[in-house]
């Protein structure tokens, strides 16, 4: 595409668009949305960076190696928490029982272990809805 | 609290599973192809064996019960192993560790491209995880999770070769399996609805005081899992998606999906009807009677179907829809026996059709000939791998000292006691029926003549071991079939007997 008003609204939105997306991710455990919309609203980012700059310059930003990684990260990183439950003698996915602090009801960094899980899970979506597309796109060529 | 080790390896085999899935492309990435086949092998051991475990302790220490994340059952997800869950697991790893086995050696070849062979081991564990987790798990919507993993994970590994047919088969495979999912999603919205619960034990705590107030709309929700149900595990008039999507898969997954996919969705079935509604409830209603008349429909034509195959493949698919046909004949028939058989022959059918998709593959791979008209004489050629089939075949047919036997018997106890002497009569044709298309491959391999020279054909080392596993455990569950017998009447017993009194 060479529409020039468009690269140019894309290149304003797309920093605040990933800002959010992080935002409703790293707020998961607080407020409305989590790890699955704030994950989809940063894939959709790159997505559309894609879109509009052409599929090489976002195979640059991120390459399709990194995003494979990611993605495997992601599910892995959400095991390796559950598995803290089990290590410290409780159940799967224990979070306050298995000694994890809490910290302050409300704060940013409370919540135990599922601020770390909105993390991974936030990865991993975000990857997989870039793999998808970049497969979707892949196949027309 | 400290839990005991064995508690926290119900959860356990799950996660590894899993999180071996999405090692597979890192380690594919980083490291040399056969290390991830091996892994991967490993990982499935690791898992047969934590099975086995978990059945012993079950069959010593009776059922428990495992509520993740530390919240009890109404609230959190329960997972509830019992003889069932037990059985099950060392089902699946008796099937999956040697299909991976035979994959690993020439995987590249077979699906076309390294990236493809590596997604090819994810969606295969992530199936495999997906079936264990249907084995443990005591929580409706849990089950359609796993359902809906395992229906994605086998439409994919259907596609794996990526040529015009297979794409086609997974198209019409993918729609079926999807309707099949929204009945059963339809049919927990209804049981939620009456009851308030997804743990199946709560519900059938609630079910067995108020069923007869919703007589309707419990009908409706029962027909809503067997149809969903049904369509999954190709139940007969609901087949259709079978015979291509399994015939034109690559062996090895041709082999997962006739052995293990449809089992899962048969264990799910048996959950949902015996535990969750509960079998006092069940054999009240008429729809035992429907499976048990759907059953005998479907080893009948399922058989017929099959006589009529000429492609190998085909063949093979369309044995698997008559040999679902005795699963759900035992499930129908709802006595210890019945279920017994069920069981058994879930296991039987398992490693039977497992070994006989292997071999095939192996067959037509070396031969280059998918039709059964043009395999005269490759019984010389390949004496092990034939041999192999014979094996199978003869366990398929329900020829004594082979599993399939030791099932088919439980399931002729089972009509016997009922006086379904209907179902006996359909018992014997089935295997009849089934000497009648197995046996003609074996006299044209072991029998003809060859018509062109004969071919040569090396199978590797490794994939022999992997259908003389196979062998081993059909064989050995058919002469000595007492601890897997037991485990079996055991989970029998466990269905039958969770019934909650009104």
């Amino acid at each position: 595409m060479t529409d020039f008003v468009l690269k140019r609204m894309v290149a304003l939105v797309l920093p605040f668009v990933q800002m959010l997306g992080l935002y409703v991710i790293f707020h998961g455990h607080l407020s409305p949305g989590g790890s699955f919309s704030g994950g989809i609203i940063t894939g959709l980012s790159l997505i559309a960076f894609s879109l509009v700059f052409g599929l090489e310059r976002g195979h640059e930003k991120i390459s399709e190696r990194l995003m494979g990684l990611i993605e495997s990260f992601g599910a892995l990183w959400y095991g390796a928490m559950g598995l803290v439950g089990v290590l410290r003698g409780t159940t799967f996915l224990m979070n306050k029982g298995a000694g994890v602090p809490l910290g302050e009801p409300g704060r940013l960094f409370s919540g135990g272990l599922i601020l770390l899980i909105t993390l991974g899970v936030g990865l991993k979506v975000a990857s997989t809805m870039v793999t998808l597309f970049n497969a979707l796109m892949e196949e027309e060529e | 609290m400290a839990l005991a080790f064995r508690d926290n390896l119900a959860v356990l085999v799950v996660v590894a599973l899993l999180s071996t899935a999405y090692i597979m492309p890192l380690l594919t990435k980083i490291r040399r192809f056969r290390v991830a086949e091996y892994f991967a092998v490993a990982m499935l051991g690791l898992a047969l064996s934590g099975g086995i475990y978990l059945a012993r302790e079950i069959l010593l220490h009776g059922t428990f019960t495992y509520a993740v994340g530390g919240w009890p059952a109404p609230w959190g997800i329960e997972l509830s192993l019992d003889a069932v869950s037990g059985f099950f697991l060392i089902t699946i790893g008796v099937v999956a560790t040697p299909i991976m086995l035979y994959a690993s050696v020439d995987l590249i070849k077979e699906v076309g491209s390294r990236s493809r062979a590596a997604w090819f081991l994810t969606l295969f564990l992530l199936l495999v995880a997906a079936l264990c987790g249907l084995a443990v798990t005591g929580d409706l919507f849990n089950i359609y999770v796993m359902v809906e993993v395992a229906t994605i994970a086998s439409c994919a590994i259907v596609a794996a070769r990526n040529d015009a047919t297979s794409v086609e088969a997974t198209f019409k495979y993918l729609m079926l399996a999807t309707i099949g999912s929204g009945f059963v999603l339809l049919g927990i919205g209804f049981l939620f609805v009456l009851t308030g619960n997804l743990n199946m034990n709560f519900i059938a705590q609630e079910l067995s005081m108020s069923w007869q107030k919703y007589p309707t709309a419990l009908w409706v929700c029962l027909s809503f899992f067997m149809v969903g149900f049904g369509v999954k595990s190709a139940l007969f008039p609901l087949h259709v998606w079978l015979p291509d999507a399994h015939s034109t898969a690559i062996a090895p997954s041709s082999a997962m999906l006739s052995s293990l996919a449809i089992k899962g969705y048969i264990i799910a079935l048996l959950k949902v009807f015996y535990v969750a509604v509960g079998a006092k409830i069940i054999t009240r209603l008429p729809i035992t009677d429907i499976l048990t008349l759907l059953g005998m429909v479907a080893i009948i034509a399922g058989a017929l179907f099959a006589l009529a195959q000429d492609e190998l493949k085909r063949r093979l698919a369309f044995s698997t829809i008559s040999q679902v046909g005795y699963i759900f004949l035992g499930i129908g028939l709802g006595n210890i026996h019945g279920l017994t058989g069920t069981f058994m022959h879930i296991l039987s059918h398992a490693t039977t059709k497992a070994l006989l998709f292997l071999a095939a593959g192996a067959m037509i791979k070396h031969t280059g000939k998918s039709r059964i008209s043009e395999m005269a004489g490759v019984g010389a050629a390949m004496p092990v791998t034939v041999g192999a089939f014979a094996v199978g075949s003869l366990s398929m047919i329900g020829i004594p000292l082979f599993s399939g036997f030791v099932s088919k018997w439980q399931l002729l106890l089972g009509s016997l006691a009922n006086g379904n002497y209907l179902a006996v009569l359909v018992l014997v044709g089935g295997s009849l029926l089934a000497a009648a298309y197995l046996l003609p491959v074996l006299r044209m391999a072991f029998f003809e003549r060859p018509l062109q020279k004969p071919v040569v054909a090396n199978v590797s080392y490794v994939q022999l071991a992997a259908l003389l596993f196979l062998v081993v455990v059909i064989i050995s569950v058919g002469v000595v079939p007492d601890g897997v017998l037991q485990l079996a009447s055991e989970a029998a017993t466990a269905l039958l007997g969770l019934e909650v009194l009104p």
